[in-house]
């Protein structure tokens, strides 16, 4: 087996272990969901109108909430020592890290969106773009979110900071993300969006992991 | 002296606290006459506009400042670069010492722009791009400030900022792209900006007063490296004889 797709694996394993760390986000992300009914007029096309708008934010948030303890225990247990001193690529490992990171966290919630599109009264035939456009950007977010959890990782209540470093840079993502659930709801065409989200997508796989290896490399250097 | 010994001789903290003493009390006087002249050309000179009244003339602040805050990111970039590429401590302490700074611009240019939105466009807040996007910008100043002081070792601090700085400088031109389209398809253009169409007699004061903050930026950013150094440094020989004399 490819040790790369080996080391996925295993990650992958890891985390499935504390099923907690999968069941978090996607409980976070429901109940965010939930309280919008509650808070606006159910009735109407409010809430259909805000519906993009609540699912990107939920999304991101819901992001965020595990990005602390991403590499908080490898970190802890000295693996992520190891990752820094051996000869393969760091940069390899923290993309495969984050890939995991992402299948455990956002593909759930991913697969629980059509449930929102229901409660939020989103229209259906959208639903494809929006997961589409929700799957570049969780991708896309996870990567910004790790370079914020690597830079704060050997400091104590780290959450707060890693809010103030990744929101402001994840707003494009945002911003994109929103519309192109927009044009879907409202059957326009979604591609320029859908199109923006993916150089995003790449730019952000392509160049994060540089930076997110530098980030914890600093950790060890001193 | 060429360039390159000039370079390599920045690397030692004493010879740049000593020539910074009078470079910077020649960027304050340059600046603070620079900052008069533009002033005056201004505040009195300058015709009130035959729209706005007196009250385009927010914009001699308005306009030095947000050009500021992104000049102010750039420097840090780019020190961030030589410090993480060349490990020369001087431009950690100039970045260090220009955040700050660049994050009073950008409160400046925020602030300055709301009031003149009262009037104008009759509210403190619109969501036009350039105010959302100076404001996300004041927020990735605040994150770089706050990553910087938040380690008990310094240098750690100091690349960590390094590298925030770096991808939020790839970040800020992609943040003001985004924002422009967003704000174009959410709502028609507000307003059309001070286009290049600005009467010469209005413009000079403008120029004059740029050049006056840039100067200013340098003076303010000259004596705050000092200082950075000497805390940074205040175990070592030079550091000692300074604070001793």
């Amino acid at each position: 087996m490819n040790p790369w797709l080996f080391f996925f694996r295993t990650e992958l394993g890891i985390s499935w272990r504390e099923r907690r760390r999968v069941m978090l986000p996607l409980v976070f992300f429901s109940i965010v969901a939930f309280l919008f009914p509650l808070t606006l007029n159910p009735k109407g096309h409010l809430l259909a109108r805000m519906a993009p708008g609540i699912i990107w934010v939920d999304a991101m948030l819901a992001v965020f909430l595990g990005l602390e303890s991403l590499f908080r225990h490898d970190h802890e247990e000295g693996i992520l020592e190891q990752w820094v001193i051996s000869p393969t690529s760091l940069e390899l490992r923290v993309l495969f890290k984050v890939a995991s990171f992402w299948t455990v966290t956002s593909l759930p919630l991913l697969l629980i969106s059509p449930l929102l599109v229901l409660w939020l009264s989103f229209p259906l035939r959208g639903l494809g773009i929006l997961m589409i456009g929700l799957f570049l950007g969780t991708v896309t977010l996870c990567f910004l979110g790790a370079l914020g959890a690597a830079l704060t990782l050997t400091l104590r209540q780290s959450s707060m900071l890693i809010a103030i470093l990744f929101l402001p840079i994840a707003t494009p993502v945002l911003i994109f993300g929103a519309h192109s659930a927009v044009l879907a709801a409202r059957q326009l065409d979604p591609r320029p969006a859908l199109y923006l989200l993916a150089t995003l997508f790449f730019l952000t796989v392509g160049i994060v992991p540089k930076a997110i290896s530098a980030a914890l490399r600093i950790s060890y250097e001193t | 002296m060429t360039l390159k010994t000039f370079f390599h001789r920045l690397g030692s903290p004493p010879y740049f606290y000593q020539i910074s003493r009078p470079w910077g009390r020649a960027f304050a006087w340059i600046g603070l006459l620079l900052i008069l002249v533009g002033l005056y050309g201004g505040l009195w000179l300058a015709p009130p506009d035959y729209q706005q009244g007196n009250g385009f003339r927010i914009m001699y602040v308005h306009v030095p400042s947000a050009w500021m805050s992104l000049f102010v990111f750039m420097v840090i970039a780019v020190c961030s670069f030589i410090g993480l590429v060349w490990r020369m401590r001087l431009a950690y302490a100039v970045a260090a010492a220009s955040a700050p700074l660049g994050a009073a611009f950008t409160a400046v240019a925020l602030v300055t722009g709301s009031l003149w939105g009262k009037p104008m466009w009759g509210t403190y807040w619109v969501w036009d791009a350039r105010l959302t996007s100076e404001l996300i910008l004041f927020f990735l100043y605040l994150g770089v400030i706050t990553l910087n002081r938040s380690f008990e070792d310094q240098k750690t601090g100091d690349k960590a900022a390094a590298i925030l700085a770096l991808v939020g400088a790839i970040d800020v031109p992609i943040v003001h792209y985004s924002v422009d389209w967003w704000q174009t398809l959410h709502q028609g253009s507000s307003f059309k900006g001070l286009t290049s169409e600005i009467a010469p007699s209005m413009l000079w004061p403008l120029l004059v007063l740029m050049a006056g903050f840039m100067f200013y930026y340098g003076w303010l950013v000259l004596w705050r490296t000092r200082s950075e150094l000497l805390l940074r440094e205040a175990d070592r020989d030079w550091a000692q004889q300074v604070i001793g004399s």
